[in-house]
């Protein structure tokens, strides 16, 4: 059966039918000929591809196309040998052949479009990798920032033992310096002494007078080791933080301030940087959550231990996450949208406390639903007794 | 008219000799005491117009002195003697209202009579009793 089916004997080869008109055969061959090696050409192209392409998605649909064209070309060549060969059983095989992977081809190239059609396309990819340089970029900047924080922390610090170290010296030496220079200017008062001794007693008391101005610039040295570090009032320089930070236009403020100056010791432009880094962690919080308006109540007063001081952000904010909570003062920790915040301002803040010699610490607020805001506080101890001001 | 009292603390017992002796022949009437918490107690007993008091004492340091004295006796006049120097940002921050005065040591006997005829000025007046 498959003998007699390949015995072609009695057919007329096709060249027959175009009555090998010269110019229709050539047509013919010329043309499929072309077509043939244009065909072959394509799955060349898609071997090197997949090849040299390890990435590729979808490699079989690949080899599967490949596949289907080169038949398609076979056909075209089959097509040229039965002009002078009637072997239309081989041809029929490979339209046969061609035809099975060409319907294979089309039942499997519909469901894979969505697949490929959800490929992130080169646009999609390049401004991804844009996004991300430019996450990776600020992420340094701000890196960067860190690193130049904690290094003045560190070098106030240290200036600030340099300090510590100078204003002990000055003192310690002031007090003999002090009793020798009183009791030679009360033995030179008395004007008993004879001319030669009266002599030494104006000697000794210029050279204490030297001693004076050495120990007045000893004390400037402390004074300037300490950097910026003074003693400020704490209730002062909350408010003018709280004037200089932009709050929502429809915003709830209420401020619970005391009558007198609370002092504490450290560089003032440091405490403001720490409040305005609370405010504006306050302030994001209720931009970014309902409900309306956003309530902020700032309170300074009693600290929770004896001689400390607390300022209190209460904000209407929602309140940190749970899953959060302490590693909200690392840096880069935040639960703002990305570009929103660094992660850093918490961060920054608590180093300044810790740098003051308090801390910085949170609660969620709770109204029996769940938390509803955040109070941060900043508990930083009160440089010396409080003084109620003379009436 | 009688003389301007002056309460004075000092814990160095050379100093405050040799401040007593000048200040007494300088017309003052002098209470002296040797830290914050014994100018207090002498402070509760006896008149006087003007504070002069060191910083540094044990017990009581001057600040408190300050303080103390000067809720019970509002606009007291003060100099202090310090072999430190604080600035006088904090010493007023914690001094209340009130003259002022701050000498660095090593003092000038000059220097402490006039400072303390500074600031007792116009509040001083026969027979004032703070």
């Amino acid at each position: 059966m498959l003998a007699s089916f390949f015995e072609t004997g009695d057919l007329a080869p096709h060249g027959v039918c175009l009555l090998w008109r010269p110019e229709l055969v050539w047509l013919h061959v010329v043309s499929d000929a072309a077509t043939g090696l244009a065909y072959w050409s394509i799955p060349v192209a898609l071997a090197v591809l997949v090849r040299r392409r390890r990435d590729i998605a979808f490699p079989w649909a690949f080899e599967l196309f490949g596949l289907f064209i080169l038949l398609c070309g076979a056909t075209h060549f089959a097509a040229i040998w039965v002009l002078w060969f009637p072997d239309y059983e081989i041809e029929g095989v490979l339209k046969a052949m061609t035809a099975l992977v060409s319907v294979a081809t089309a039942i499997v190239v519909w469901p894979l479009l969505p697949r490929i059609l959800a490929l992130p396309s080169p646009h999609d990819l390049a401004s991804a990798n844009a996004a991300l340089l430019q996450e990776v970029e600020e992420r340094r900047a701000t890196e960067a920032q860190l690193r130049t924080t904690q290094l003045e922390l560190v070098e106030t610090a240290r200036r600030a033992t340099i300090g510590t170290v100078c204003a002990g010296v000055a003192h310690e030496m002031s007090q003999p310096v002090n009793v020798i220079s009183l009791w030679t200017e009360r033995a030179r008062n008395s004007g008993e002494a004879p001319p030669r001794v009266d002599r030494a007693l104006s000697v000794v008391l210029e050279q204490t007078r030297r001693l004076g101005h050495l120990l007045d610039r000893v004390r400037l040295l402390s004074r300037q080791a300490n950097g910026e570090g003074s003693i400020f009032d704490a209730v002062a320089a909350t408010t003018a933080a709280l004037e200089a930070t932009d709050l929502p236009a429809d915003a709830e403020l209420s401020l619970l301030l005391p009558e007198q100056a609370l002092p504490v010791r450290g560089s003032l432009q440091q405490f403001t940087e720490a409040v305005s880094h609370l405010l504006a962690n306050a302030r994001d919080a209720m931009a970014a959550t309902a409900p309306r308006p956003p309530r902020l109540a700032v309170q300074v007063g009693s600290g929770p231990e004896p001689g400390t001081l607390a300022i209190e952000l209460r904000d209407s904010g929602g309140g940190v996450p749970d899953a959060l909570g302490q590693r909200i003062f690392e840096p880069f920790v935040t639960t703002k949208a990305p570009k929103a915040g660094s992660g850093l301002g918490l961060a920054i803040a608590a180093s300044i406390a810790h740098s003051m010699g308090g801390r910085l610490d949170y609660r969620n607020l709770e109204d029996g639903s769940g938390p509803v805001g955040a109070a941060f506080r900043l508990v930083l101890p009160i440089a010396g007794p409080l003084v109620t001001p003379a009436p | 008219m009688n003389p301007l009292r002056v309460l004075m603390a000092e814990d160095e017992v050379l100093a405050a000799e040799v401040l007593e002796d000048a200040l007494a022949e300088a017309g003052f009437a002098i209470l002296s005491a040797e830290d914050g918490q014994a100018a207090l107690e002498l402070a509760d007993g006896h008149g006087f117009d003007v504070l002069l008091t060191d910083l540094r004492m044990p017990r009581m340091d001057g600040r408190e002195l300050i303080q103390r004295l000067r809720q019970r006796f509002p606009g007291l006049p003060v100099v202090v003697m310090t072999g430190y120097d604080p600035g006088a940002e904090e010493v007023a921050l914690h001094a209340g209202g009130g003259p002022l005065r701050l000498l660095a040591k090593p003092l000038r006997l000059a220097d402490v009579v006039a400072a303390v005829i500074d600031v007792a000025g116009a509040r001083f007046r026969p027979g004032f009793a703070p």
